[in-house]
């Protein structure tokens, strides 16, 4: 599969101009993205009622798009996967404050819409008007890696001609509160942000970069990813370093670059 | 059957149709139990649900009920394929398992301390982490392939046993676990009454006086392996995964594309997948929740497939509404019709009303052809479906 178009944002803005800084630097005060930049995206894909980590999803997933050259509605045969360990928690918690504050029967339907993991890909899909596959995945281990996959899998069956992969994770009082809750786990503050990849089974769009998944004999070699608080070893790691990857082969015509299953994970069932 | 479909090798199941293979083979055929409000799932409202009250899970365990419940349909499963968890290591082996409530921190207590203080105990978030279902397979059985939880709402299980078939056709994995698991908990009963979607009786799916579904609980698993794999172990296959396809409404996160053609769209390409054609379909277990949206929006898209001569069920009124694990546990209930050779009724059917175009089935039929399909509908717009087919 090829790598067609890249999109990103973090707490340093949209686009993926950024995405080195972010692995070179290990104290980042700034880990939320801004409400600004948020909210253009939002009255911009008229996602009013969409929450935050949906808007999160949405800026990588336009920009990748974009980058490939491609404009709203004029995708065809294309699929949607997005992975993400904690998906929209802010939103599960805020209808868990309406559980804990309301009598049981007077939650609010729409809070309680939003709180399922797919509701991201639910608006991608609107907003872009795709029809093909929409995956919504979740998981702590190797949940980039298995993803990008099972995208190659889906385009090699010939059930769509393009996926976009993205990633994506919020901060939230989950997120935030990890390092304190389980230190060994989550030895440094998390980062929020989304990477997005419009994956091509034919060379396309920018075309930066072949791209292919070499899976490790053993899960078990996992490597303890913790030695570092860059942007690159928290949840989103293996999707910022493949795009880094992409981008650095674009000026290598033909390239193709690796990606190796436990490339970016956290080993969580190491430490706890 | 297709040489390179995927096949069933080992079935694991529990819902309020019964426990295990024999047990819910038999019970398919019988008159439902009824539904009755919650004993165990510590809501206050009091609509009635399909509860398993006669199994017991320990709380405070990695993975909640939900990963209770998958292991039980996992022990059967690998059980009735003749693979000891012990070799499972040394071959390749991918997990892929449907949830809605596995994949979300929706522990009330922990997060009412969170909330209050700021922080909370570990243990609450440790049983999440490391009870994320497909993951703890992997781990317990030292397995090499991937293992991936979807979070496709109503349509996850579908979407799981779905993408690993295809794991298997890709020869990405020799065999795959697949299935899904969900508990009857507060967070969704809460939800689906505020959606007011919730009847207070017995379902009744397609019939003219439904007014919603009913929660419910279960887990579904299944071994999917090639056919070449099953082959050098000496094990018949029980049937196959002849197709499988997915697509999208785009259209709104709670509302269907009210033309159907997502589902349509998935339909298709999963009889395109299967190699079949619409009349190769001996009957559709169909999503078929009790709602008024879904189910007259399901019957107008099957019978705009398949015709007025179309042979559909739904199961819920056996089951009630088991979320992740519905897809899964349809799909094997499908493949257990169509290795019986009889299909239906759709219980709680009674009288067709004017937005549905042709009845479902009112009593039970002889079944002769070899694929069913099975439907799944889903918050967000996805729209999946599986092809069975069994052994020729």
């Amino acid at each position: 599969m090829f790598v067609s178009g890249i999109g990103a944002i973090s707490a340093r803005g949209i686009g993926t101009g950024n995405l080195e800084t972010l692995e070179q630097d290990s104290e980042i005060r700034e880990r939320s993205i801004s409400k600004d930049a948020l909210l253009s995206v939002k009255n911009k894909y008229d996602l009013r009622r969409a929450d935050r980590y949906t808007a999160i999803a949405m800026a990588s997933a336009v920009q990748a798009c974009a980058d490939a050259g491609f404009t709203d509605c004029a995708m065809e045969g294309i699929g949607i996967i997005i992975a993400s360990a904690f998906g929209p928690h802010r939103t599960t918690f805020a209808f868990l404050n309406d559980i804990l504050d309301y009598p049981e029967d007077q939650v609010l339907p729409t809070t309680f819409s939003h709180s399922v993991h797919n509701a991201a890909a639910s608006y991608v899909a609107s907003s872009l008007q795709i029809r093909g596959p929409t995956i919504s995945l979740t998981g702590f281990e190797d949940l980039w890696f298995d993803a990008l996959e099972l995208s190659g899998v889906f385009l090699n069956s010939g059930g769509c001609k393009r996926i976009l992969l993205i990633g994506a994770e919020e901060l939230a009082p989950l997120t935030q509160s990890l390092p304190g809750i389980l230190p060994e786990s989550f030895p440094c503050r998390l980062m929020e942000g989304s990477v997005a990849l419009l994956l091509s089974s034919t060379p396309e769009g920018r075309n930066y970069t072949a791209i292919s998944c070499r899976r490790k004999s053993v899960c078990r070699e996992i490597q303890n990813r913790h030695s570092s608080c860059a942007a690159a070893n928290d949840f989103l790691g293996g999707a910022f370093q493949t795009a880094l990857k992409a981008l650095a082969s674009s000026n290598q015509p033909g390239s193709t670059i690796s990606i190796d299953s436990t490339s970016g994970s956290i080993a969580f069932y190491k430490t706890i | 059957m297709a040489q390179s479909s995927p096949v069933i090798t080992g079935i694991g199941c529990i819902s309020c149709v019964g426990d295990g293979c024999n047990d819910t083979s038999a019970s398919l055929f019988r008159q439902p139990v009824l539904p009755a409000p919650s004993i165990y799932a510590g809501s206050t409202l009091d609509f009635p649900v399909f509860e398993l009250t006669g199994f017991k899970s320990e709380k405070d365990q990695p993975g909640g009920r939900t990963l209770a419940l998958l292991r039980h349909a996992l022990d059967q499963a690998l059980l009735q394929a003749a693979l000891p968890p012990q070799e499972l290591a040394s071959l390749r082996v991918g997990v892929c398992i449907g949830t809605t409530i596995a994949c979300q921190l929706n522990n009330i207590p922990f997060y009412a301390e969170l909330r209050a203080s700021g922080t909370a105990p570990a243990k609450p978030l440790i049983n999440f982490i490391s009870g994320s279902p497909a993951e703890w397979i992997r781990r317990e059985y030292a397995l090499n392939g991937p293992a991936l939880a979807v979070s496709n709402a109503c349509s996850s299980g579908t979407d799981a046993i779905g993408m690993a078939s295809l794991w298997v056709r890709s020869g990405l994995c020799d065999i795959a676990i697949a299935g899904g698991a969900d508990e009857l908990n507060k967070v969704p009963m809460a939800g689906f009454h505020a959606l007011g979607v919730c009847s207070k009786s017995p379902c009744r799916p397609f019939d003219s006086s439904r007014d919603g579904l009913n929660l419910g609980e279960g887990s579904g698993v299944v071994i999917i392996e090639s056919a070449e794999s099953a082959g050098r172990r000496g094990i018949s296959p029980l049937f196959s995964v002849a197709g499988y396809g997915t697509a999208a409404d785009g259209f709104h996160i709670t509302k269907p594309r009210p033309d159907g053609s997502g589902l349509e769209q998935a339909v298709n390409c999963a009889m395109k997948t299967a190699g079949i054609q619409a009349s190769d379909i001996a009957f559709v277990n169909a999503h078929g929740t009790g709602t008024g949206g879904n189910d007259s929006l399901e019957a107008s898209v099957l019978f705009r497939i398949f015709g007025s001569s179309v042979k559909y069920l739904s199961t819920k009124r056996m089951t009630g509404h088991t979320l992740g694990a519905a897809g899964a546990l349809e799909f094997i209930f499908s493949g257990m019709m169509l290795s019986e050779g009889r299909a239906g009724p759709s219980h709680g059917f009674e009288n067709l009303p004017d937005d549905i175009p042709v009845a479902p089935l009112t009593s039970p039929i002889t079944i002769n052809g070899r694929f069913a399909l099975s439907t799944s509908l889903a918050f967000g717009g996805c729209n999946s479906a599986l092809i069975v087919e069994r052994p020729g």
